[in-house]
């Protein structure tokens, strides 16, 4: 009796998989997990973003994102892997706007971004700010310009490295106000912060979360000279931002996941419906607020708008300047 | 004070404790195996921490960074291949005493040293994190390159028998250091268009090269019989233990290493690996038998490791000081204090004493664990110089390769391992010492960077470095140290 019974359920279960089966091998995705290329460093901003995703991405998502560090050459090793892997969902980016915004202009970064990648869903994007210590004499942006033209050179400004995203940032200020700072690249944003707060050079770039930025404007540790925003930010109300002043200038510290270009329409479909629900969720809210972040999903034509918007701004500014491109 | 006993008292759970262990001893593993670092482990491991209290899973992470930097002298003594810039020293005593058959009694030095030193750190960090904190931000360019131009003085100590090939081996080393993106204009040098090198060369794959693998090729010019046999140091079975009077007479190395390794690591951005330089040189310097430094000297593991270790808590320095990350490690460290809502800086340890305490007690209490899983694995880990070459050295050479992937995933960092490895056989076989080389090859790029950032910042008055009072003593200091060098040792050949 038992045995009957045996297989008579191992029937019923064979029917179940054979009528499953076709259907299930056509339309899943994804079936195993989906490997997200970081080519920043370990331990950095979008390192932490992409590890806090994938804390909850498979509650979501059904696989989990598998987070690959791939640093190294300026973002052009993560990026031309991503370029090179085969267009089936299981293989995304995590992008940063110096790599596919900025870089391909200054030097040859091995893709297109505009034809190589398509955006795939934005996390959130933390604008820059010209920052500088409550103990230096400049409380505006024209205090600093007034005292720039009296001081041709001598003012300094730290980056995070030559023809990066503040570099480009000091140039277009010097252009706008027709005055001349002294720039000294770091690398990495970090670093720069570092001599600034220390007092080596007059003035640094950040985002809210640079050494805790956010709240040493707030206690008055920090000066913020103008913020690299198209609009002002909610954070700082009364601080203007750079277009007010008359400086076409904006970056944002921008955390995109992008593909490479063919991904199949339905599986993006599915990775930013999956994303968009996890970033409703409470844990996933909670541990970017910890980091001083908030989420602003974003996907669809917007984001294509943004994203291709942004590649043409930093190509322009690159023209402007006569910038000859190194091959 | 009451409240704050009670929080070390909740902390010590048995959970905790065991986080703990787990950490340390994912961390002497990631820093035993060539090619893994401690910072990609944390990064690994930092999500499974969101979910945890934060007296269980920043512990946890707290041991990992510990363990590794102790495991990074295991491969250092056994194969001579340095898994980090910052045990490089350690290799240069510590693989003659594994040669001569001392390999357990080397790996326990570094054992006591790294957890002395670590010990140590631990408690300055606790202590004086936030003036400490003050005097590193003074630390600017121009002090930075004077402290660089200090730790290439060592390369004076380590030149070996010819003073003429460790100054050669020294120019190659900077020249490897150059290769790269240039800090100030961004041309690119001596890249050839290769991606993978255009930050500089990777300080892993080049150390796995150039220890490693030019090893393997060392080895393989022997004959298949010799190479078959056990070692002619296999019947001692890793050899004696250390013997505490060993370590006693180290005492003051130890000590003056850990005050190093802990006022250097405060320094963001410095790294271990010039701490430990700077150790090793001062302590052959007050050595009472500098010529045993380089071929097997105890109290030259013994000041490598203690000042590589010693960066452990004094990299947290800045960084829950100011939110300044010390290290890339700290840096991943610092994320995971903000997940949990730890926001460093001068609040942390008001508005969180409780947990910070809790925290900094399992810290402290993760150097005996250390200690005590050191002990029991070191025994078993010394065996491996027991085993047959015709064996090792294989494993060695895919230890090799795969180290050289998984630095950042990439096949590129192989050939570079694979391409430094016939450049380090070429050298060895020509008699040049590797230590100038790679002593070079790692300040280089700093020091290059520092002094032209300070430059700009003088508006190129090179002076700079003599008008600024804390780059003048590093200065001075240099002077002093070489002048003491030549006077020491004619420049005989």
């Amino acid at each position: 009796m038992l045995k009957r019974g045996i297989l008579w359920v191992g029937a019923m279960a064979a029917v179940v998989v054979l009528v499953a089966a076709p259907q299930a091998g056509a339309a899943k995705y994804p079936i195993k997990p989906i490997k997200v290329i970081l080519a920043t460093g370990a331990g950095g901003s979008h390192d932490m973003h992409c590890r806090a995703v994938a804390s909850v991405i498979h509650e979501y998502l059904g696989q989990p994102f598998l987070c690959t560090v791939r640093g190294g050459g300026g973002g052009k090793i993560g990026m031309t892997a991503l370029k090179r892997s085969k267009p089936d969902g299981y293989t995304i980016a995590l992008g940063s706007n110096s790599h596919f915004g900025i870089a391909p202009h200054a030097r040859n970064m091995g893709f297109d971004p505009k034809t190589d990648f398509v955006p795939i869903f934005q996390v959130n994007g933390s604008p820059f700010m010209l920052v500088t210590k409550s103990t230096t004499p400049w409380k505006t942006f024209k205090d600093l310009i007034d005292d720039a033209k009296k001081r041709p050179g001598k003012i300094s400004i730290s980056s995070n490295g030559a023809w990066g995203s503040s570099h480009l940032g000091i140039i277009q200020i010097m252009r706008a106000a027709k005055v001349k700072f002294k720039h000294v690249p770091f690398r990495g944003g970090g670093k720069a912060w570092q001599a600034m707060y220390g007092g080596h050079t007059d003035l640094g770039w950040a985002n809210v979360t640079t050494g805790g930025t956010l709240g040493r404007v707030k206690s008055g540790d920090l000066t913020l000279i103008a913020t690299a925003s198209q609009k002002r930010m909610p954070e700082f109300p009364n601080h203007p931002t750079f277009y007010e002043l008359g400086v076409n200038y904006e970056y944002k510290s921008w955390r995109v996941f992008m593909g490479p270009k063919g991904i199949p329409q339905d599986r993006i479909a599915i990775l930013q419906a999956a994303l968009h629900k996890a970033s409703k969720s409470k844990s996933l809210k909670k541990l970017i607020k910890q980091f001083g972040e908030k989420l602003s999903p974003l996907s669809g034509p917007k984001l294509k708008e943004a994203y291709l918007g942004q590649i043409d701004f930093y190509g322009k500014v690159f023209k402007d300047m006569n910038f000859k491109k190194k091959k | 004070m009451e409240q704050v006993f009670e929080a070390i008292w909740q902390a010590i759970t048995l959970q905790a404790l065991i986080m703990v262990s787990i950490g340390v001893f994912a961390g002497i593993t990631v820093g035993a195996i060539p090619g893994l670092t401690s910072v990609m482990a944390i990064a690994v491991l930092v999500p499974f921490s969101f979910f945890m209290a934060p007296i269980n899973g920043i512990p946890f992470l707290l041991g990992i960074h510990k363990g590794a930097l102790f495991g990074g002298s295991i491969p250092s003594v056994l194969i001579n291949t340095p898994g980090t810039a910052a045990a490089a020293a350690t290799s240069f005593d510590g693989y003659p005493l594994a040669q001569k058959g001392e390999a357990k009694s080397a790996i326990q030095m570094a054992l006591y040293a790294s957890t002395l030193g670590d010990t140590f750190s631990d408690i300055v960090l606790i202590v004086a994190a936030f003036p400490l904190a003050a005097v590193a931000l003074l630390f600017g360019p121009t002090e930075f390159f004077a402290l660089m131009v200090m730790g290439l003085t060592i390369i004076s100590a380590v030149t070996g028998s010819s003073v003429l090939k460790g100054l050669l081996s020294m120019l190659l080393g900077i020249l490897v250091g150059l290769i790269g993106q240039d800090i100030i204009s961004g041309a690119e040098r001596f890249t050839f268009g290769i991606g993978n090198i255009m930050d500089g060369v990777g300080t892993v794959p080049m150390l796995i090269g150039l220890f490693a693998v030019s090893e393997v090729l060392v080895q393989s010019e022997k004959k298949l019989s010799v190479l078959s046999n056990p070692p002619e140091t296999a019947h001692l079975k890793g050899g004696r233990s250390l013997k505490l009077k060993e370590l006693v007479n180290v005492k003051w190395t130890i000590m003056r290493s850990s005050l190093i390794g802990t006022a250097v690591g405060a320094i963001p951005g410095t790294g271990a690996a010039i701490a430990t330089f700077i150790s090793y040189a001062l302590a052959k310097r007050g050595s009472k038998n500098p010529e045993e430094f380089g071929k097997g000297s105890y109290e030259g593991v013994a000041a490598a490791e203690a000042s590589n270790s010693a960066v452990a808590g004094a990299d947290l320095i800045p960084t829950l000081a100011f939110g300044i990350p010390g290290s890339a490690s700290a840096a991943i460290l610092m994320g995971a204090f903000m997940a949990q809502g730890l926001r460093p800086g001068p609040g942390l340890f008001q508005e969180h004493a409780a947990t910070m305490y809790g925290i900094f007690t399992l810290l402290l209490l993760g150097n005996p664990i250390m200690l005590l899983q050191g002990k029991l694995l070191t025994p078993l880990f010394a065996r491996i110089v027991t085993i047959r070459q015709s064996i090792l050295v294989p494993i060695i050479l895919l230890f090799c390769v795969v180290g050289g992937f998984i630095y950042q995933n990439s096949i590129e960092d192989v050939k570079v391992a694979l391409v430094f490895g016939l450049f380090g056989y070429a050298l060895r076989k020509l008699n040049f010492p590797l230590a100038p080389l790679v002593i070079a090859y790692i300040l280089t790029a700093s020091a290059e960077e520092s002094m032209k950032q300070a430059l700009v910042l003088s508006d190129g008055n090179f002076f700079v470095f003599l008008t600024r009072p804390i780059s003048a003593f590093f200065i001075f200091l240099s002077v002093a140290l070489l002048g003491l060098a030549v006077w020491k040792r004619p420049w005989a050949d």
